[in-house]
């Protein structure tokens, strides 16, 4: 009843966050209770007091430091796994490479011997070079082709005689089980480009039959392997239109 | 004590399954159930992040003020997944590259904060721990039985690369149910999952009630 009378008195409930703060009359005590249980637990010792300031300051500082702390954390994670994580980007696009580039032809490094394009539509192009005893004996770049479900990545190897050395996908988002047979390990279709060039077939058959091309789409997806074909033709353009820029020293 | 956590993992794997009973983390859960293996993967991953930052909400419990719980939460389940997704692409990287693509998507799973909000910020670290250890286990469970009814519906395989992610040892748990190319292509896909998961949703509803009209019986059984 004290609670009510001094929030009359008050002109505003004692109320904070849905919770009743007051005074234990006899030992002086901070009483907080949640505002449902009201009736039951204050009774009349309890004398109501104003409710303290809310504390904005103070959860700012806590959000902050909890902020500062975790970005102490993750800063000093990102410096312990930064040399580690190159390492291991340098080894993966190592691998890469040698799905494209046969050991047999190159006593380099292609991963370190690179070259920096830009191809017709102004995109930068990172060129791998693979060389024996010195001589470019051919490249190896990324390509991309536009899938049924978003961008296609391949990686592209083509010898310096301008026959391609081999074609793998890198990474894609097309439907499991239709158009992820591009992939080798579900489907040799990607290995059929291995000795082709861009005058073997002519130009106008780098394309699915469909098209009007030479090239064999795979049942119920026609648009992965247009995708597949629009980037390695893109690719054998990018190579003759910059051959004797790509194979230079060969 | 003892049967404290008896409940807690009682509650985590089945009771209060994260995604049959709660609902929680569907996206996830469908999103990620391609295969037996994905779902194994995604739910793993889940529930070593679930866990650890269970135990960090814990430890802070007191400290965390009402007002500020919300952003303190996603900043502690944030950087605990930007950790594990660092640490491990720098130091477990074949895993990285089966689980890399799932490890981000841990931030947005509500099943953390769900723990977080009624549990972790309620009790010491241990329970904490074991509570959101075996939340993360119940969803693991979840997403492999998803997974692998829209595995062998849909590719015919059941736990199909399961090797990449657990070791060339786990290459005799890789099953062909049904001859290849058989598969129904739908359940691969997004209609797949929703129709799984509803299904199992049932299932599991349907084992729950039978359970509750079967106690009151035994109850009355061992009476007599």
């Amino acid at each position: 009843m004290l609670v009510r009378a001094w929030a009359a008195m008050h002109g505003f409930g004692v109320q904070r966050n849905k919770r009743w703060h007051g005074t234990c009359e006899a030992s002086g005590k901070q009483i907080i209770r949640p505002i449902m249980n009201l009736p039951h637990t204050l009774s009349a010792e309890f004398v109501a007091t104003k409710p303290p300031p809310p504390r904005t300051l103070m959860h700012g500082v806590i959000l902050g430091s909890f902020c500062l702390g975790f970005g102490l954390v993750l800063a000093i994670t990102d410096r312990l796994t930064l040399a580690d994580i190159a390492a291991r980007a340098l080894e993966d696009r190592q691998n890469s490479l040698s799905q494209v580039i046969p050991a047999g032809i190159h006593d380099n490094n292609p991963v370190t011997d690179t070259l920096l394009m830009t191809d017709a539509r102004d995109k930068e192009i990172t060129v791998y070079r693979a060389r024996k005893a010195g001589r470019v004996t051919g490249v190896a770049y990324e390509i991309y082709g536009t899938g049924y479900a978003g961008e296609i990545k391949l990686m592209l190897g083509i010898a310096a005689d301008g026959k391609l050395l081999g074609v793998r996908v890198l990474a894609h988002k097309e439907t499991p089980g239709l158009g992820d047979k591009i992939e080798e390990k579900k489907g040799d279709w990607i290995l059929r480009f291995t000795g082709l060039s861009f005058t073997d077939p002519p130009p106008e058959r780098w394309k699915v039959k469909r098209d009007g091309g030479q090239f064999d789409q795979f049942a119920g997806a026609t648009i992965t392997p247009r995708g597949v074909l629009g980037a390695i033709r893109g690719g054998l353009e990018f190579f003759a239109a910059n051959k004797a820029k790509l194979t230079e020293g060969s | 004590m003892a049967n404290d956590y008896k409940t807690i993992v009682k509650d985590g794997l089945w009771d209060n399954n994260g995604v049959f009973s709660m609902m929680l983390g569907l996206c996830p859960a469908m999103a990620m159930t391609t295969s037996a293996t994905n779902g194994l993967g995604m739910g793993l991953a889940t529930a070593a992040v679930v866990a650890a930052s269970c135990c960090l909400v814990s430890l802070f419990r007191n400290l965390i003020t009402r007002e500020v719980r919300i952003p303190v939460f996603i900043l502690i389940s944030a950087a605990m997944v930007t950790i594990v997704d660092l640490a491990m692409n720098a130091w477990m990287h074949d895993l990285y590259k089966v689980l890399g693509l799932f490890i981000p998507l841990i931030v947005v799973n509500c099943l953390s904060m769900a723990r977080f909000e009624a549990f972790a910020s309620k009790s010491p670290p241990l329970p904490a721990f074991v509570d959101g250890l075996f939340m993360g286990l119940g969803f693991t469970g979840a997403l492999v039985a998803i997974g692998a009814v829209r595995e062998v519906i849909g590719s015919g395989t059941l736990f199909a690369d399961a090797s990449l992610l657990l070791g060339p040892a786990f290459k005799v748990i890789e099953l062909r149910i049904l001859p290849a190319d058989t598969g129904v292509l739908m359940m691969i896909l997004p209609p797949g999952a929703f129709l799984t998961t509803g299904l199992l949703v049932v299932a599991k509803r349907m084992i729950d009630a039978r359970a509750a009209r079967a106690e009151p019986a035994e109850a009355a059984h061992g009476l007599a």
